[in-house]
């Protein structure tokens, strides 16, 4: 009798496994890498339900933009020496909308050193910003990271003081989460969370400051008024199609200037990643950031601003610091702190 | 392939097993070797194929090579031989832990080199006879439960097993029941605990507040055991079902009530190989004080290489037996005083341990040792509370854990139908979370 049960459940689980592993399989290793199934695939996965919503609303938004020339899986392969850096980081002019046209070349990124002889409209690393460039250009120790050197400049001396930040909300990502953990400047708040994306902001999800309960954006938008609006999102948007992120930013930003007419808007460009963390993946590449970053640039106006922290933190190759960071993608804590100075330095160059 | 991937468990597993149960009992070493064959060769990254043909081979080639070194050794005693054998065979082992990290490395050298030696070992010394039949000696080599990370299992000592390996039900109902629990501490507790002691590398040791740092060792210390812990488990289970009786890894360290027993209880078969086949040939604690002190130092130091060449695990293992050596000479007597103030002293000290094992860099090392006490400013103190908040259940699982009442729950539960509800929950969640997360691999796979 024993036996008979225990062979019974046996079997079943087996068989169990076995079918959810070729669905699995068929699924996640076989369909999506094929660009099938995304929608509803009628594989009976009893966590389906359990699936996040956030992340199937950005998937399917993303899925839906039709632009097939900047998929997520897009081989970026330019060398990374065209660095986002080099735009002005005071331009508040509109900058073009229109695509970079880089040549895609065949050769691995593994020379940081060799400027790409195809591409005569970048300029050399060290170009002249109307800001006084706080990225130090010191040779690189190895052949692969570059050294990181303080800045000379007093950013907190020379920036807009903590009572600038009084009226601030920060929207943005894990980078913003760092801020509010560890660089809590004035009495700004913090609509943030790890992870977070525009498409997850317009999609609803709900993050909570000391000063607000969880609610939308939308809701704290429209019950609170903030004097100046700082919008740092996009290093979770790499991975997708170009258009999808232009779209929504657009959606976004439109939503914040109505709900908040009199704010001033500040939109941070996108901080690389290390090269280490980067790795093979192509949307972490300068190349791909510096993209995105045009696009936030390209929502510049009377009111609306962009800032460039890769001025501060990324190496002439536009990969973040190696030794400014712990996972490659955060600057640790203590660097929050000059990033938030640099921030107030950054706005009075702006002269807001 | 790793136990904790889909296509492991949900893909090989289940296949391997019909097959194998499928066919007669006197086939199953032979499949076991064909599938363990084929498990080796997809751990190999499927980009460079070539490079998991090449791991059978050195895999093949070590087996064969032990094989037939065994039948040499047995008879007339040729000592000369075994030492060269060991010789290349820790030559070998010290080219990987030189170039350990390394993905082009065949993995789980070090366990199946320390299971190869020990079998050499015994042979030579007329504890074992040499095994005559290649097919038996090859299956308790290669078997894929232990291939990767142990445990370390001297392949002869399953050799009685494998021409009657057990044909229970209950066994593999059994065995299930552990590789789901197994599975269910790396997944479940394991993996999101690691998630906190990432965070603290992100935020940066001399960024981070003292209770920060504190939660996080914390979290570092009970990942490593339910990852460890639970591959182990997950290893049992499966020897179990495939009729094996794999050697216990883990007897709840953290019960302890000194470093020195700690060792005793915490991945028991390299332990125990380095006293079996280092200590005890040294002297032991027969030769008096001075000899056993050295003794120790030279098994530690041993240890602290086995884990890698880095300075950091010298200091890890230099602390730990600077401990023992205390615990020895005079701390023992102190502490067999007060059962409370033994249990305070082992689980710190152990904790403290983990800090040289967790950090590679010797300059960060310094910074988190500070930190721990207090040193060096602090950005955010209120940093912990969020995170307590946050971790606090899995925390507190994972301490759970650590004490003796989950196996006697489970002792409990094991043979009635609570039990199996229960895994079949545990099962899907943790297949749930494999399916959705990035997977850590096993923490001991880099070893």
């Amino acid at each position: 009798m024993k036996n008979r049960y225990l062979a019974l459940l046996c079997a079943i689980v087996i068989t169990l496994i076995l079918v959810t592993g070729i669905g699995i399989y068929l699924k996640f290793i076989v369909l999506l890498p094929l660009g099938l199934g995304q929608e509803d695939l009628a594989v009976a996965l009893p966590f389906r339900i359990l699936a996040d919503e956030g992340l199937r609303y950005s998937v399917r938004l993303a899925m839906n933009a039709t632009d097939p020339t900047t998929a997520p899986t897009t081989e970026i392969t330019t060398a990374p020496t065209t660095q986002a850096t080099t735009q002005a980081a005071t331009e508040t002019t509109a900058a073009p909308t229109t695509e970079p046209t880089t040549e895609p070349t065949t050769e691995p990124t593994t020379e940081p050193t060799t400027a790409p002889t195809t591409e005569p409209t970048t300029e050399a690393t060290t170009a002249p910003t109307t800001l006084p460039s706080s990225a130090p250009t010191q040779p690189p120790v190895t052949g692969e990271s570059w050294r990181f050197i303080e800045p000379q400049i007093d950013f907190a001396a020379n920036g807009k003081g903590d009572a600038w930040f009084d009226d601030v909300l920060f929207i943005g990502d894990s980078r913003v989460v760092g801020f509010r953990d560890y660089a809590r400047t004035g009495g700004a708040e913090y609509f943030c969370n790890g992870g977070m994306s525009v498409f997850q902001v317009l999609a609803g999800i709900q993050c909570a400051d000391q000063g607000f309960e969880a609610q939308s954006l939308e809701t704290l938008l429209s019950n609170r008024r903030y004097g100046k609006i700082i919008i740092s999102l996009g290093i979770n948007e790499c991975g997708y199609p170009l258009s999808s992120f232009r779209s929504a930013y657009g959606e976004l930003l439109q939503k914040v200037k109505v709900l908040q007419p009199g704010a001033t808007i500040i939109l941070q460009g996108i901080l690389g990643v290390t090269r280490n963390y980067a790795g093979d993946r192509s949307y972490f590449y300068p190349e791909n950031i510096r993209k995105f970053n045009e696009v936030i640039k390209s929502n510049t106006e009377s009111g609306v601003y962009y800032i460039d922290p890769n001025t501060l933190f990324a190496d002439p190759d536009g990969y973040l610091y190696t030794a400014i960071s712990g996972d490659g993608c955060h600057p640790t804590g203590k660097y929050y702190r000059m990033w938030a100075d640099w921030i107030s330095y950054a706005i009075a160059q702006l002269g807001i | 392939m790793q136990f904790n991937s889909i296509e492991f468990l949900c893909l090989f597993l289940p296949l391997f097993l019909a097959i194998y149960y499928i066919f007669p009992v006197v086939w199953r070493k032979y499949l076991l070797i064909l599938g363990s064959l084929l498990f080796y060769f997809f751990s190999a990254d499927q980009s460079a194929p070539w490079l998991g043909l090449v791991w059978l081979g050195v895999l093949l080639l070590i087996t064969l090579a032990t094989w037939f070194l065994g039948r040499l050794l047995e008879k007339p005693k040729r000592g000369w031989l075994l030492g060269l054998t060991l010789g290349v065979l820790f030559a070998v082992l010290a080219f990987c832990k030189v170039f350990q990290g390394g993905t082009w490395l065949p993995p789980g050298m070090s366990f199946y080199l320390f299971g190869v030696s020990a079998y050499l070992i015994d042979v030579y010394r007329g504890r074992l006879r040499a095994e005559t039949n290649l097919g038996s000696y090859a299956a308790g080599v290669v078997m894929f439960p232990k291939l990767l990370s142990g445990p370390i299992a001297n392949p002869a000592s399953l050799q009685y097993q494998m021409d009657r390996p057990r044909r229970s039900l209950e066994e593999i109902h059994r065995g299930l029941g552990e590789l789901i629990l197994g599975l269910s501490m790396k997944v479940i507790l394991g993996d999101r605990l690691g998630s906190l002691w990432a965070q603290a590398r992100t935020v940066g040791f001399d960024s981070i507040s003292p209770g920060f740092a504190w939660l996080a060792l914390l979290a570092f210390a009970l990942r490593l055991y339910l990852d460890f812990w639970g591959y182990s488990l997950m290893a049992m289970g499966l020897g179990r079902m495939l009729g094996f009786h794999l050697p216990r890894n883990f007897r709840e360290p953290y019960r302890a009530k000194s470093v020195s027993e700690f060792y005793r209880r915490w991945h028991i078969t390299l332990n125990q190989w380095f006293r079996e086949y280092l200590y005890i040939p040294l002297g032991g604690n027969r030769k008096g004080t001075a000899r056993t002190l050295l003794n120790l130092a030279i098994v530690w130091a041993a240890t602290g290489f086995w884990h890698g060449v880095g300075g950091n695990y010298l200091i890890w293992a230099a602390f730990l037996c600077l401990l023992i050596m205390n615990e020895r000479l005079w701390l023992g007597k102190f502490l067999e005083k007060s059962r409370v103030l033994c249990h305070i002293y082992t689980v710190g000290a152990i904790l403290l341990s983990w800090v040289p094992f967790a950090i590679g860099d010797l300059g960060e090392m310094t910074v988190f040792l500070g930190k721990l006490f207090g040193l060096g400013t602090v950005l955010n103190p209120g940093d912990a509370l969020p995170l307590l908040i946050q971790y606090g259940w899995l925390l507190l699982a994972g301490c759970l854990l650590a004490t003796p009442l989950p196996r006697k729950a489970w002792q409990l539960l094991r043979r009635s139908w609570v039990g199996d509800v229960a895994l079949f929950v545990l099962f899907w969640v943790g297949v749930y979370f494999l399916a959705t997360s990035a997977q850590d691999p096993f923490q001991y796979f880099q070893f």
